[in-house]
């Protein structure tokens, strides 16, 4: 896959919650992955439903790339640009 | 004359100032070793009280809306724990600053050197197999779920953890405490018997 198929693919679904302090970390390393790369961005307060409330509470930040690769918890940077195929 | 004077003046005064400077060093260090060997176990019990206090404080100052504040503790935190959110307790909806491990051996070891200090560091310590044997579920604990063979509970992770936090206390305050009484003079000991 060329890096301009990449670029259209992505779709990112990211699950947060306000006061979600590796929520706010995911979220500026998301940012620097925009500097590297264009995403279609879908964010999801848990709290908006209580069925995912109970799936994620205890695993946000949760992003998930093109609906198959899952980044998680503490994020390391490494593997979330490795989800976007960035190294 | 004036100057043959001056140079016979000048070894006098410098030997004054490098005994006056002697003196001043010796006694500071006298000041702070004594206030080290009567106060070291406090010292490590405010320090582990910090650092309990430190997490436990996070989510409350999020529920009371002070991310800022708490934010920072948060990643602090991060220098002593990697706070993986499956592995963490959470109050008022929001995550510890340390994981449930972690919690448990700080808390553990600030609980166990509180109790040291205030027995006045007349607790004995336990033996070297007694150390090995309370680390020893924690090491299998924490090792099969690092390298995946099995998948830890918070109930493990609390217990191991309390298990391994008590140990270390137990097994080196009294420890220190016993080669600090073998070092000091006879009469440094102030009436006291080393145990």
């Amino acid at each position: 896959m060329t890096k301009s198929q990449d670029q259209r693919a992505f779709e990112v679904v990211f699950y947060t919650k306000a006061g979600c302090h590796l929520c706010e970390e995911a979220q500026d390393m998301l940012e620097d992955i925009a500097a590297l790369t264009t995403y279609k961005l879908t964010e999801i307060d848990i709290r908006s439903d209580p069925v995912i409330f109970e799936k994620y509470r205890y695993r946000i930040p949760v992003i998930i790339v093109n609906n198959d690769t899952i980044v998680e918890g503490r994020i390391d940077f490494k593997d979330l640009a490795r989800a976007f195929h960035l190294r | 004359m004036a100057i043959r004077e001056i140079n016979n003046s000048h070894p006098q005064s410098y030997a004054i100032r490098r005994k006056t400077l002697d003196r001043v060093m010796n006694n500071t260090g006298r000041v702070i070793g004594n206030f080290l060997i009567e106060y070291w176990a406090l010292m490590i019990t405010c320090a582990l009280g910090i650092l309990v206090f430190a997490a436990l404080s996070v989510p409350f100052l999020s529920y009371f809306g002070l991310d800022g504040i708490s934010k920072r503790i948060f990643f602090a935190l991060h220098l002593v724990c990697a706070q993986i959110p499956s592995h963490s307790f959470y109050i008022f909806g929001h995550q510890l600053g340390m994981c449930e491990r972690n919690f448990s051996i700080y808390t553990a070891m600030f609980i166990g050197s509180l109790i040291f200090v205030l027995s006045n560091k007349r607790i004995p310590g336990i033996p070297w197999w007694a150390w090995m044997l309370m680390i020893l579920p924690m090491a299998i604990d924490g090792t099969t779920q690092m390298f995946g063979l099995r998948e830890s509970t918070w109930e493990l992770r609390v217990i191991t953890g309390t298990l391994f936090g008590l140990a270390n206390v137990w097994f080196a305050l009294p420890l220190i405490q016993k080669t600090i009484l073998e070092s000091l003079p006879a009469q440094s000991l102030n009436g006291k018997a080393p145990h």
